[in-house]
């Protein structure tokens, strides 16, 4: 049966299950809870309306009559500036700031589109914004109580260059049912930038005022405002789906809008420096592979990294520390300066690391110049780009070969056959794809090089697991040295225990 | 006044119909009305953003969708007799479907059963669905696939065993 059509029988099943249920209920009660949050919004954006004109006239008349006027920020407020793009927006407490720079890829339809971003969520990238064309949350989904201003270059034509900001009609959202979008546009003498208010079905009331407070002290001005100016790191997002990262890096530091090397085995996944990195690569003295030529423009004061990605696992590699330092990522104090590969005039460290979290198996290499290395300040934001460094990639299980049943060489003993075991090793913590035969679990599950026997508290329960017993596709992660999880493909998780030695199994027809 | 009248005849028309879905999603009746009041009540709160009939059936929908999902996990477990059994003198073989019916979506994911429910159930389309959930389309005909696949295997097996 095609999926996508309704299946009446099941639906009449479940239909029958809950036809008993009633509800008589007159909703007085959910009148009265609504009415109390519909007049707690309007309380609250009267209290924060008044709040913010109080605000603006003080600012006002502290900055005088001839002087442009300045953003709001109300006391505690800070205002977010960075150095490649032109505009300011004003930042509540505790709400987070930063900036996303789109790589050009074929994708995309503007290069180097810079936008800017205030809101009060606390993880994920805020891109529910039409222009962007993309699904809201995308990789990093939001929840539906988000609250975001973004800000980008206003690039169509228009002939109006209005000077303050004028939301235009409410939009919904392609994609993003219950959400919704504001957007308008304030002008200088430089440009225009378009102004985004975009916020979830669930988001209070005074979260969306203290948003509206935010895209209206947008300022389209190159000169940041007193009195506090946050420089924040940009966040870079690669667009590519199957990269799967994001990273942080600070301003003024630039990522490589293609690989630098052409690599496939390991493959790059980003480079970011201080400089102009241009692609090519070449091998160097001593080193059988390839690294960036990107490396030989390397100036004294600075920073060159490049990471690329495994495919696949590869062996005797270690786990992504806490945090990246040359004390961290080396076991010998010549790594640790820098100085195992010799090259001139700079520090290198060149390392792998897996990503528990991902399961995604990286090489970072890592360079300075001189002069960048005895710079304190600079040399940690080296080595803190890599901490920011997120990888998507806990709901890709990586592949490992799972032995076919007709695989094993079995010996007839009494009470059935014996097996040993013939799968490949694991790493703990990964998570792998894992074929169940047609046996299931409870008859063998070879994986990291031993046997697995499946427990269970209530055995036979209403929801024992069918994969004990039959076939399934799920997913296998060794959580501790002698325990391991399988999901199954509906979602049940089984824990398993290592089993030492052979077993003897039945035969499974 | 009158949004009131409006909303309130809404409500009437449509919470049953919620409240089942969410006891299909949760495997519990007092959960479901619990999502399904908070679900109306966020929706009379934002009442005035409503268009028509149709948004306030997707936002009340989605809203209780996504309660539901927080729910029915922890749900999984307690699945035999937690919907309210209300015998008749001819009702035996009803519950024992009716158990065996919840027995089986406990054995599902809360978004295989989100995915059944919605689409077989409630019948929305399989692009309504994903947008209810927030999940691609593809995403969810894979939920579907095997949320039904398993509840045949399950239901089969429980009418060979009576």
């Amino acid at each position: 049966m095609n999926v996508d059509e309704r299946d009446a029988m099941l639906g009449d099943l479940l239909d029958r299950a809950v036809s008993d249920i009633e509800v008589e209920e007159i909703p007085t009660e959910i009148v009265h809870r609504g009415s109390r949050r519909r007049v707690g919004r309007v309380v609250a954006a009267t209290g924060v309306a008044a709040v913010f004109v109080l605000v603006v006239a003080l600012a006002a008349s502290q900055f005088g009559r001839d002087a442009r006027p300045e953003p709001a920020t109300p006391e505690g407020w800070t205002t977010l500036s960075a150095a490649d793009v032109p505009w300011t927006m004003p930042v509540p407490p505790g709400w987070r700031a930063g900036a996303s720079r789109s790589v050009g890829g074929p994708q995309n339809m503007i290069q180097d589109l810079r936008f800017t971003f205030v809101t009060n969520a606390a993880t994920g990238l805020p891109r529910a914004a039409p222009s962007f064309g993309r699904p809201l949350g995308g990789r990093d989904p939001v929840t539906d109580d988000t609250v975001s201003v973004m800000v980008d270059q206003f690039v169509g034509q228009g002939a109006s260059r209005p000077t303050t900001l004028t939301f235009n009609a409410v939009h919904r959202i392609a994609g993003a049912p219950g959400w919704t979008s504001r957007d308008g546009k304030i002008c200088s003498e430089w440009g225009c930038v378009r102004v985004y208010l975009v916020y979830g079905p669930d988001a209070s009331p005074s979260d969306i005022d203290m948003a509206t407070q935010v895209a209206e002290g947008v300022r389209p001005d190159r000169v940041a405002p007193s009195p506090t100016v946050v420089d924040p790191a940009i966040r870079y997002e690669n667009q590519d789906p199957e990269a799967g990262f994001s990273v942080e890096y600070p301003a003024g530091w630039v990522v490589a809008d293609d690989p630098l090397t052409d690599l496939i085995q390991p493959s790059e996944v980003v480079s970011i420096g201080t400089y102009d990195l241009q692609p090519g690569g070449h091998s160097r003295q001593g080193l059988d592979v390839v690294l960036p030529s990107a490396l030989d423009q390397l100036g004294p004061e600075d920073v060159f990294i490049t990471l690329q990605e495994y495919e696949g696992v590869i062996g005797d590699v270690r786990p992504r520390p806490p945090a990246f330092s040359p004390e961290t990522v080396c076991s010998d104090p010549r790594c640790t300066d820098g100085l195992v590969f010799g090259f001139d005039g700079m520090r290198v460290w060149w390392f792998s690391f897996q990503d528990a979290a991902s399961g995604r198996t990286f090489s970072a290499l890592v360079a300075m110049g001189e002069a960048a290395y005895a710079d304190p300040a600079r040399n940690d934001a080296a080595w803190q780009v890599l901490d920011s460094l997120e990888f998507d990639g806990s709901g890709k299980p990586r592949a490992l070969p799972v032995p076919a049943f007709d695989e094993y060489d079995s010996v007839r003993v009494k009470g059935g056959f014996e097996f040993e075991t013939i799968s490949a090793p694991a790493i703990a913590g990964v998570l792998y794809r894992f074929e169940v035969g047609h046996c299931g679990l409870n008859h063998i599950t070879d994986f990291d090089g031993s046997f697995w026997e499946p427990i269970l508290a209530q055995p036979g329960g209403v929801d024992t697991p069918s994969a004990l017993i039959n076939s399934d596709r799920g997913t296998i992660q060794i959580v501790a040295s002698r325990r391991a999880i399988y999901t199954s493909s509906a979602g049940e998780k089984v824990t398993l225990l290592r089993i030492d030695g052979p077993v003897v199994r039945g035969g499974c027809l | 006044m009158a949004d009131q009248r409006a909303f309130e005849g809404f409500y009437r028309a449509n919470v049953t119909r919620v409240v089942r879905a969410c006891a299909l999603v949760t495997l519990d009746r007092s959960t479901a009305e619990d999502v399904a009041a908070e679900a109306f009540t966020r929706l009379w709160a934002h009442w005035g953003q409503i268009r028509d009939e149709d948004h306030a059936g997707g936002y009340v929908f989605k809203t209780a969708m996504r309660l539901c999902s927080k729910q029915g996990i922890k749900a999984r477990r307690e699945i035999v007799g937690a919907i309210a059994e209300r015998p008749g003198t001819d009702e035996v073989s009803r519950l024992d479907e009716r158990r065996a019916v919840f027995s089986a979506l406990g054995l599902l994911s809360v978004r295989q059963r989100q995915s059944v429910v919605l689409r077989d159930w409630a019948g929305y389309p399989t692009d309504e669905v994903a947008s209810l959930l927030g999940m691609r389309e593809s995403t969810v005909r894979v939920h579907l696939s095997r949320g039904r696949e398993a509840l045949r295997r399950s239901l089969s097996v429980e009418e060979q065993e009576r």
